[in-house]
């Protein structure tokens, strides 16, 4: 008999052909948590018959949906990226108007293995703090779930490193120039949030299973966090006059490994009030809502939409 | 010196309704009528009116009463017997009150030893007991009642508080909720009461039950004693949980009294329970909830052996139909190990019968014919011989 440990758990995902169609698990990624959970309705039926107990409820619609954490790193992220973004090739990511891929997704709990099919990433952030290695935090919706007796893929992780907050570099200025290291700023804390938006979940007839979750709203990507210290009104400044800025976050690892973010519109969507929350000194929290280029960022001009991603070996 | 409250010495006793009393009687209270309790946080809430009255002045004029509520929570430990299994069986709301001989409720298996069998009961407020309904004809196998006599399920509550004597009438349970761990086995009351007062009811003479004095040690439910199972298999749990919700419609009111009309349902009864395994190592249950099969669950406790007779003091609770068991998923959280909740509702499709093995002769349900067709069945096996509804 064998007992779930946490600690023996992985989980890999796999890239379906078919939508919901179970595929192996090709890429292992840095686990750290996971939440995913499927849920069955419940169909109540109140009728009245002359007695205090009710009778059965049956079994509805199927909702299989949750998240991950994991680590990045530069060499076990190829497959889990395209799925975040949408289009992967060469090590660049970047967002597209069609339907992102759907995902096998393995999660060895010793006793069996849990798969969601038909996974589909519904939100992703990244976030690094002073100190630490960044995460990343999916969400995805799926369209089934099950217990496999079948054995993990014979997948490992590929010696790689994870991502270091502290050796990244963080960069923000107004347009009409290029980016460069005069524009580094110093946050003690960063968020990157892409919101896809997918469906609720629509149900019909002969199937408890949603159809193919698809994009139903504008994608949203915000970057938040705290600048680390209060020495500068410059970002009350920007806020005030809606002022178009560019901002980049580069992360770079040993040798050759490097993980950039391109954002080539970005403006402040928050005051940064900076509260006076004891004797010493204080951050500036900052938010701000990333746009697509529009030809407005010519510094940037290979980055259409919101946000690209390049990832170098 | 006025005396001061002090709860470790509190005291609190019941005594059900008089079978031909009208409802808002107080009954006595007295000897044997002590139980043993863990906590007590009944309330009251007063409702007023305080009337928007335009007479050129801004201050109010005016308030008056116009109602009271008392309700909350009592949580007592589980015994064998001790008086709280008859507030368990009045939160159920029958007991099969025929002759033995005719299947009624206790079965006598042998001197000082019988078992009773609850079952919950479609009405719960007063009624009446006429032949044919649930019983047999008095005298012909269906005990002595006369016609006036009604089934009674609510019951005076007092607490004996050092600074006066505080009593609940026609208390009633409006939800059970039967709980146990790896430190206890507890059962809680959601009352709700008519009306309140204090003074002097003679507390002084409110006593235990005497098969529970001087015998604590044999008579309190203790979990080791516990069999659990789903189907007929045995799982062991961490923790277990049973809650029997009655859903009481508690604020009728008439313009002229403050006091509540007697409660009666107003929903179905709803069952739940939980069941925690401690440790995640067979897809037996995941595999159950996939399945959608109903499932069938008995929370049975052994106790020691009822004097010489043979025979062992029981607690039995049955579910003979859970329509699918819902499980949550065992999530990756971290590096250690992670349990395993169940959870489900309780129904009752006729004709579903009790399953077999229950009713094997001399087992938990063979010996008293169930009537209600329920979806909770509470069994006690003790020294104690009276029925509920026939007591006074």
């Amino acid at each position: 008999m064998s007992t779930f440990n946490g600690v023996l758990s992985k989980l890999g995902i796999g890239e379906e052909s078919t939508h919901g169609a179970a595929v192996a698990a090709t890429e292992m990624l840095r686990l750290i948590n996971e939440s995913i959970s499927p849920e069955i309705a419940r169909v109540s039926s109140p009728i009245l018959d002359g007695t205090v107990a009710q009778r059965e409820d049956r079994r509805g619609n199927k909702t299989v949906a949750g998240g991950f954490t994991v680590e990045p790193d530069y060499d076990n992220i190829d497959k889990i990226f395209e799925a975040c973004f949408g289009a992967a090739a060469a090590g660049v990511y970047d967002f597209t108007n069609t339907e992102n891929i759907s995902l096998s997704i393995w999660i060895e709990k010793t006793v069996s293995r849990f798969r969601a099919l038909g996974a589909k990433v519904d939100s992703f952030t990244l976030s690094g703090a002073a100190g630490e290695n960044w995460m990343l935090e999916v969400n995805v919706k799926a369209k089934d779930s099950d217990r496999v007796a079948t054995a993990f893929a014979s997948i490992s992780l590929t010696s790689s490193e994870p991502w270091a907050y502290d050796s990244s570099k963080i960069r923000l200025a107004a347009l009409g120039a290029a980016i460069d290291d005069d524009d580094q700023i110093y946050m003690s804390d960063i968020a990157i949030a892409v919101t896809h938006g997918l469906d609720d979940g629509q149900y019909h007839s002969n199937s408890d299973n949603p159809l193919e979750h698809l994009k139903a709203n504008f994608r949203e990507v915000k970057i938040s966090g705290n600048i680390a210290r209060y020495d500068t009104d410059q970002y009350a400044t920007w806020e005030a006059a809606e002022t178009q800025l560019q901002m980049d976050v580069t992360i770079p690892g040993a040798g050759s490994n490097n993980a950039l973010f391109q954002f080539p519109i970005v403006k402040l969507t928050t005051i940064p009030i900076v509260p006076v929350a004891g004797p010493g000194p204080a951050p500036i929290p900052v938010e701000f809502l990333a746009y697509v280029n529009a030809s407005r960022n010519s510094d940037m001009a290979a980055v259409t939409n919101e946000m690209k991603l390049t990832i170098t070996t | 010196m006025m005396p001061n409250f002090n709860g470790a010495i509190a005291i609190a006793a019941f005594q059900k309704g008089e079978t031909q009393a009208t409802y808002g009687t107080a009954e006595t209270l007295g000897a044997n009528d002590q139980i043993p309790f863990i906590s007590a946080e009944l309330s009251g809430e007063r409702s007023m009116s305080v009337p928007g009255i335009i007479d050129g002045v801004l201050g109010r004029q005016t308030s008056y009463h116009t109602g009271k509520n008392f309700s909350g929570p009592l949580l007592v430990p589980l015994f064998y017997e001790s008086g709280i299994e008859d507030l368990i069986g009045l939160a159920l709301g029958f007991e099969n009150a025929n002759d033995d001989a005719q299947g009624g409720s206790p079965h006598n298996y042998a001197a000082g030893v019988y078992k009773h069998l609850y079952e919950i009961d479609n009405i719960l407020s007063r009624q009446t007991w006429a032949a044919g309904d649930d019983r047999l004809t008095s005298g012909a196998g269906g005990g002595t009642w006369v016609a006036a006599d009604q089934k009674v399920r609510s019951f005076t509550l007092g607490f004996a508080k050092s600074v006066s004597d505080t009593r609940y009438l026609e208390t009633m349970i409006n939800s059970l909720t039967l709980a146990g761990d790896t430190e206890g086995c507890t059962a809680s009351f959601d009352l709700v009461s008519k009306d309140e007062a204090r003074g002097d009811y003679s507390s002084s003479s409110w006593s235990l039950r005497s098969a529970l004095l001087n015998n604590y040690d044999s008579l309190i439910v203790k979990p080791t004693q516990l069999t659990a199972s789903i189907s007929g298999t045995p799982v062991y749990v961490s923790r277990w949980e049973v809650v029997l919700n009655n859903n009481l419609n508690v604020d009728g009111r008439t313009v002229d009294d403050q006091t509540i009309l007697e409660p009666m349902r107003n929903d179905f009864a709803m069952i739940e329970f939980t069941l925690e395994i401690p440790r995640y190592t067979a897809d037996t249950y995941l595999d159950k909830k996939d399945s959608g099969n109903p499932e069938y669950i008995s929370l049975e406790f052994l106790g020691p052996q009822i004097g010489a007779t043979g025979y062992y003091y029981r607690l039995g609770i049955f579910l003979p139909q859970i329509d699918y068991l819902d499980i949550a998923e065992p999530n990756v959280s971290g590096p250690g190990p992670t349990n395993l909740v169940i959870k489900g509702k309780c129904f009752r499709e006729a004709p579903t019968d009790v399953p077999a093995a229950w009713l094997a002769a001399n087992s938990q349900l063979n010996n008293v014919t169930l009537i209600k067709n329920g979806p909770m069945i509470v069994m006690f096996q003790n020294a104690r011989s009276g029925n509920i509804l026939e007591e006074y």
